[in-house]
């Protein structure tokens, strides 16, 4: 059976907007199909990656992104966006997190079989 | 060599007050550096961004207008006549360098479908 890969682009800020969110439930169901997950946080997105999240009583977006990592799910930021937002991703992000470019999402696009966009 | 994946990028979102049509530019540009080449279609408040005499700079802003002209020279730009005319926007008033081509929404339609990705911004 073949397994697909599915990208899945980050643009919002993960707290005011509920797509990392989303995404998180999205990748779930695609890796328990099987299928292998890469997701992309570009700008506002980057600050989901922050380990040193709080959120009482709930996972945090970053908690989210992690458990995903664990089960599998390449996590990768825009460098050009965390260095703009003042965040240090080797200091501050969640493990696993895997610094990227434009460069690399435009490989990752065409090398995917599906490709989805949240935070327009 | 498999041909490239065919890729649109609509730029719904205005100009200013979000990075989100700049972001799409820039994406644009990063996959013109991977030897690819997206469409580019404005619809929604995106049409704004090819009105003539932007002038950002008034605001603190910067300009993409050299980032704009580059892609249009490169890929062609495409932009929804029923976005323009419901902003009372005609041809005249988008920049002419750009030389945006107006097609309806059903062309818009045509093209996501034609299209192997499409992301919106």
């Amino acid at each position: 059976m073949y397994m697909g890969k599915l990208l899945i682009i980050l643009f919002s800020s993960p707290i005011q907007f509920q797509n990392t969110d989303t995404a998180y439930e999205l990748a779930k169901a695609a890796i328990k199909e099987g299928h292998k997950v890469s997701i992309f946080c570009d700008i506002d997105s980057v600050y989901g990656l922050k380990a040193s999240q709080v959120l009482s009583n709930q996972k945090t977006p970053a908690k989210k992104l992690a458990e995903l990592i664990d089960r599998g799910v390449s996590v990768l930021a825009c460098g050009e966006s965390a260095r703009l937002r003042g965040i240090d991703l080797k200091k501050e992000s969640l493990k696993g997190v895997k610094e990227s470019s434009l460069a690399e999402l435009a490989e990752l696009i065409e090398e995917s079989d599906r490709v989805v966009a949240f935070g327009s | 060599m498999n041909m490239p994946k065919r890729i649109l990028l609509v730029i719904k979102s205005a100009p200013y007050g979000s990075l989100m049509a700049s972001e799409g530019l820039r994406i644009a540009t990063a996959l013109i550096a991977m030897d690819m080449l997206p469409l580019l279609a404005f619809i929604d408040d995106g049409v704004y961004c090819l009105v003539k005499s932007h002038k950002p700079e008034v605001a603190g802003l910067n300009s993409f207008y050299d980032r704009l002209k580059t892609l249009a020279d490169l890929v062609g730009l495409y932009v929804a006549k029923d976005s323009l005319e419901k902003r009372n926007l005609r041809i005249k008033d988008l920049d002419k360098t750009y030389n945006a081509k107006a097609i309806s929404l059903t062309e818009v339609a045509k093209l996501i479908a034609e299209n192997e990705v499409t992301i919106a911004f």
